[in-house]
């Protein structure tokens, strides 16, 4: 089998072996204390303080879970504000206004449903759920953009998070938020949002970060695990691209 | 069982792609059965998700909540294309021209605002994140490209000048591909901890 | 200019003049255009999956009653009813197994699509730098080709470590190792100097549907004199 393949296919299998060892081990060694001499986002930890912000004044929390592009299975990026949507919900059952969830695709506005659902259920206040704490705010990307900016500037809003696969024009909701002086706290896997994102006053994830928002506000060991292994798979990229380039010198790499 | 069960579908469906696409010609027709289920499952979540919005703002308007108007101007636009498809066909090019002529306009001028936005705060971005080296180099690198955006330096055929712009042009690839290496393990590794059944986005 | 395309051009410049009222500040002509904006993308969509993607794909198979594709297609069945049950808030958790479903179908194409397409390639690149018949001209080393993929090895390097997470165990353990902080130092520059390229990327292209609107409306105006 391996004789078919190509060195992409080789690499990408080697890849995926790696990071499955790391994983394991990380989630073995560290199953005591998980999250113990992990460095902290600070505008995760921002996050958590407008949490705690939001349920003391009674104010609602929102959170934009981004968009796919084609409507197709959602990539693993984009369940990236599934956390903080845990987390926000938990905190805000019984609040005057709930945390509300908005999703640029079908199966994450479902997904943010059972979220809220499940957590009004262990809340044992399954009376208070209404279906529209998740809901699709566009059908498309910019219809999701669209369906975001009134929310953003909905009267009692405490804070803005945008966690997920984010468009650049995104930044419209950022200065929206900054006009009407609300925090809001962004994390997207493109490129080009970080970069436009950067240029404004949003507290944000950079590079990997958001993916990482469990491991973050601990409320998941198998993400503090996942953010370990990064930092394994990190060093031994390094090491490879150097024995990479030293064997690609000497002629050894075809 | 409850909370097993979604955990055992989520693996054994996340095996058994990786397995076909490793296995690809034995396992091929399968794997297109289970890509179909995928497509009209998540097809079909998005009809779920459209219903609940235009329900919800449905409410809005029995209970007259306050800001309704929009309510009823978001399903009258949703009853007028919905309606249209079904009625005249989506083939049919007056409805294409339509819908066109609403998205097309409110997209780019969507974007055209970003544009005017950005100029503002492009201007304060050392006010707002402070002096370091990641803001001064973007600063400095974000002049650079508008300059060389611009064309003018190009235009003047200086030989060495144009060795230096396609140097500096090679140079932000540098960055991305470190980011990309970056983003890429992140999203390995939430999709190995599905395969795992560590992370169950379905769940509370 | 036949009657139609009168009635959308003003359709287009009334959206467009809509939105730009925002930067009067957000106002209620600037939400009318996005609640339209939602209403007919939302629309639109529901039509193209109903028609492109439920009908043929689920109820067509189920019209041929015996077939191998009526008994395949009793299971997408089963998940979108189960879908449809989260519109009754009381049975919201009947979803729970249709979008596991969904996540694991998704877990498995990333796993698959990032290992394959983003990571293998993005790291042979820097690799294939030091392809000998790259850094070789004429037999002679190409110096100025050998720096450059030791700077792009660098680079990359430092980029990969500005993220690192792991906090040094001496001292309050609140700090990277010293080597860590160094390289990821540097960084910070080649961060930088990507975001600044990207920004004016989007800043050119935000700017070019700008000037694309503007040019739209001029030349809509102009045609609409000329009859």
């Amino acid at each position: 089998m391996i004789e078919g393949m190509s060195n992409v296919d080789l690499l990408s299998l080697a890849i995926v072996l790696l990071a499955l060892l790391s994983l394991g081990l990380n989630l073995l060694i560290h199953r005591k204390y998980p999250y113990r001499c992990l460095r902290k986002n600070d505008a995760l930890l921002d996050a958590e303080k407008l949490m705690h912000a939001a349920a003391e004044k009674g104010l609602r929390l929102t959170i934009g879970l981004g968009a796919n592009p084609n409507n197709s299975v959602p990539a693993p990026a984009s369940l990236a504000g599934l956390p903080v949507l845990r987390l926000m919900t938990m905190r805000s059952v019984f609040n005057d206004r709930p945390a509300q969830a908005l999703s640029g695709d079908g199966a994450l506005a479902s997904l943010s449903q059972l979220i809220v659902r499940g957590k009004y259920q262990n809340a044992l206040a399954t009376e208070l759920f209404k279906p529209d704490f998740g809901l699709l705010a566009g059908a498309a990307p910019y219809a999701y953009l669209a369906g975001l900016l009134p929310e953003v500037n909905y009267r009692a809003n405490a804070g803005v998070f945008l966690i997920g696969r984010h468009r650049p024009e995104t930044l419209l909701a950022a200065n929206l938020a900054d006009q009407k002086g609300i925090p809001l706290v962004a994390g997207s896997d493109e490129l080009s949002t970080q970069a436009v994102l950067f240029a404004t006053n949003a507290r944000l994830c950079l590079g990997e970060d958001a993916l990482y928002a469990g491991a973050a506000l601990e409320t998941d060991a198998s993400a503090a695990a996942a953010l370990r292994a990064q930092d394994w798979l990190r060093v031994l990229a390094a090491l490879g691209l150097l024995a990479g380039a030293v064997l690609k010198l000497l002629g050894a790499w075809p | 069982m409850k909370k097993t069960l979604p955990i055992l579908v989520a693996v054994l469906t996340a095996v058994f792609i990786l397995a076909a696409l490793i296995l690809r010609p034995q396992l091929n027709g399968w794997l297109d059965v289970v890509l179909n289920w995928a497509v009209v499952t998540a097809s079909a979540a998005l009809l779920v998700a459209v219903a609940t919005l235009l329900l919800t703002h449905l409410r809005a308007i029995l209970r007259g909540q306050r800001g309704f108007i929009y309510s009823i101007i978001l399903i009258s636009a949703f009853l007028v294309s919905f309606i249209g498809a079904l009625v005249l066909g989506l083939e049919n090019s007056a409805y294409l021209r339509w819908v066109a002529a609403v998205q097309l306009p409110l997209e780019t001028s969507l974007l055209g605002l970003a544009a005017l936005v950005m100029t503002g705060a492009a201007l304060q971005i050392f006010r707002s994140r402070g002096w370091s080296l990641l803001t001064i180099s973007f600063g400095i690198s974000a002049l650079v490209f508008l300059v060389i955006s611009l064309g003018l330096l190009q235009a003047l055929n200086i030989p060495l000048l144009s060795t230096v712009i396609a140097y500096l042009q090679r140079l932000p690839l540098i960055g991305a591909r470190g980011l990309l290496i970056g983003i890429g393990i992140g999203a390995l590794l939430t999709g190995l901890r599905v395969l795992f059944g560590l992370e169950r986005s379905w769940g509370e | 200019m036949n009657p139609m395309d009168i009635v959308l051009g003003f359709i287009g410049i009334a959206l467009s003049v809509m939105i730009f009222s925002y930067l009067l500040g957000d106002n209620f002509f600037f939400r009318v255009a996005l609640y339209i904006l939602v209403g007919v993308s939302a629309g639109y969509g529901a039509a193209v999956l109903l028609l492109k993607v439920i009908i043929p794909r689920l109820i067509e198979p189920l019209k041929e009653s015996g077939t191998d594709a009526f008994w395949l297609g009793l299971v997408p069945l089963a998940l979108c009813l189960l879908l449809a049950l989260m519109l009754v808030p009381r049975t919201v958790r009947a979803g729970t197994l249709p979008l596991s479903f969904l996540v694991g179908a998704a877990a498995a194409v990333g796993i698959a699509g990032i290992s394959r397409g983003t990571l293998a390639p993005q790291l042979l690149a820097v690799v294939n730098r030091f392809s000998p018949e790259l850094l070789l001209e004429n037999s002679a080393a190409d110096w100025g080709g050998i720096v450059e993929a030791f700077f792009i090895l660098f680079g990359v390097i430092s980029v990969l470590f500005y993220f690192h997470h792991r906090l040094s165990r001496k001292g309050a353990g609140t700090q990277r190792p010293l080597l860590v902080e160094g390289i990821s130092d540097v960084g910070q520059v080649f961060l930088g100097i990507s975001f600044g390229m990207l920004f004016v990327g989007f800043y050119s292209a935000a700017l070019t549907a700008l000037i694309a609107r503007i040019v739209w409306l001029k030349d809509f105006i102009l045609a609409l004199l000329a009859g």
